[in-house]
Order: C-alpha cells, then structure tokens, then sequence
C-alpha cells in the first residue's frame, strides 16, 4: 500500500501494491473509494451510518449500543423519539426502523407494525426520529412496547 | 451510551436514570411524574384497562353474531337467549363497578373478568 500524494489539494490518490488507487480525498475532505468490483467510485461519508441505536423498548427503557445518538426518549407505550449526537444537514435523510418480541399474547406469530412519524408531511427533523410501535394481533392494531427496536440513518451531517 | 429519558402523560420529562418508575408498562399511558417518582394515575389508567377491554371484545362480539345467526337459523330459543346473555356481558364489561371502584392497580388489573373474556393480558 503507497500514499501517492499529499498537496494542498487533498490526498489524490492511496494505492495498493498494483498501484491501484483506492481512496480519494479531495480539497474538500471528501472522500471517495473504489467498489468492491473496482469498476466504479463511491462516497464514503454518503455510506456511512450517521447514526444507529438498539435499544430495549420494553419494561425499562434503555439503550443496548448505540453511534451518534444522544438521547433516548420513552414517550408513552410505543412511543420513542431518538436525539441525534450531530444534526443532519436537511430532514431528507433516511431513517429506518425495525424491531421485534413483543410480551403481550401472540407474541412474535403476530405482526409487528412500527412508522416513523412526525408528521403526516415529514416524518424526521434534522435533530430527531420518532417512532411509534404497534402489534397486529388478528384485526385489532393496538400501540405495544417491543423489546427490540433497531434505528438507523442515512444522510448529510451539517 | 445516550441518555434515555422518560415522559409522562402530561409532557413532563426526567432523566430515567434518576426516576422511580412502576414494575410493569401496562398502564404507560397513564404514567405521571411527581418529583423523581412515577406512578400510574388511576383515572388514566381506567381509560387504557376499558380500551383494551373493547379491543378483546371486538373478535367475540363477532364470533357471538355467527352464534347468534345460527340459533335464529336453527329457531332454537334457548341458544338464542344465551347468545343474548353473553353479548350483553361483553357490552357491559367496560362498565363493571369493579374497575370503577378500582383505587389500585392490582384491583384493576384484577377486574379483568375472564369468563367474559378470557385470560387476562395483565396476567
């Protein structure tokens, strides 16, 4: 592995023992790396998970691991809103969610139903996810604390 | 790790790690802060007990209908009455003087009448 250049324009290239470059950072500290393939490029700060969390939803509330999340809030029953460590740029990031083992009869042989909200317009804001949970047992859809949930999101740091 | 915080029914937040919290998330809804204790309020917790008692009923008022059809096909009076009986019991379980005089929740809880409608989640 050979660091081919360091200037003031940013590291342009860092290579293998075939001198094939594999990572580029530019001027403007973005950094952009080789797919697994070779045939293309990609962004790795755009590939990051800027933040991610488990945590246990049920009884007491509380936070398995977690990366760049500040905050957990147990708002009511099936209700959780997750404070990022750093804002993102915009509330266009993606946000994801899934979770698992719920308590009440049925238990995971019935549906697991969990929405990120805000609102109806926007679910996220630059500091924040809320999520809601709920359990499907036959008809009825009732709010329900699991005891997995998992979030993740993808996107722009401020 | 990240701080995990508590909100009640009314808004107001703490710390989790600082807070009192109750034993069991049946009645979370109905959680109320009162300095660093939380502890269920009975008038909330009433709504959330009698909620979940029409969402259990909701199924067996339904397989209570068939029933019923099948008497009224059948002609069969006695199956009728009985029928009746039971969808009225299931009518007026949310207002069972039980949960009324309910003033803890284990008396709440134990309200639930399974032979009206069966095992009780807060089991």
């Amino acid at each position: 592995m050979a660091l081919t250049k360091i200037g003031k324009e940013g590291i342009t290239g860092i290579s293998n023992s075939s001198d094939a470059t594999f990572l580029t950072v530019d001027s403007s500290e973005q950094a952009v790396i080789k797919s697994e393939g070779g045939a293309v490029t990609t962004s790795l700060q755009q590939g990051l998970a800027k933040a991610w969390v488990n945590f246990n939803g049920a009884g007491t509330i509380a936070t398995r691991d977690s990366l760049g999340v500040s905050g957990l809030t147990d708002t009511t029953t099936g209700s959780y809103a997750v404070a990022f460590t750093n804002s993102f740029a915009n509330t266009n990031y993606a946000g994801s969610a899934g979770l698992c083992g719920f308590s009440d009869a049925g238990g995971e042989s019935n549906s697991p139903v969990v929405m990120l909200t805000r609102s109806q317009s926007n679910p996220f804001t630059t500091g924040d996810i809320d999520i809601i949970t709920a359990q499907r047992i036959g008809t009825a859809i009732s709010f329900a604390d699991p005891e997995y949930v998992a979030i993740s999101a993808n996107g722009d740091l401020a | 790790m990240a701080t995990t915080y508590i909100v009640d029914k009314d808004g107001n937040q703490i710390d989790a790690s600082s807070a009192t919290v109750p034993s069991d998330r049946h009645f979370r809804g109905a959680w109320s802060l009162s300095g660093s204790v939380i502890s269920e309020d009975m008038t909330a917790a009433k709504v959330i007990f009698k909620d979940k008692i029409r969402e259990v009923r909701a199924p067996l008022l339904d397989a209570e209908d068939v029933v019923y059809m099948k008497a009224l096909e059948a002609d069969d009076a006695d199956a009728k009455a009985a029928s009746v009986t039971k969808k009225g019991k299931l009518r007026d379980a949310p207002a069972a003087s039980a949960i009324t005089n309910a003033d803890t929740i284990a008396k709440l809880k134990a309200a639930w009448d399974t032979s009206v409608l069966g095992d009780s989640p807060y089991a």
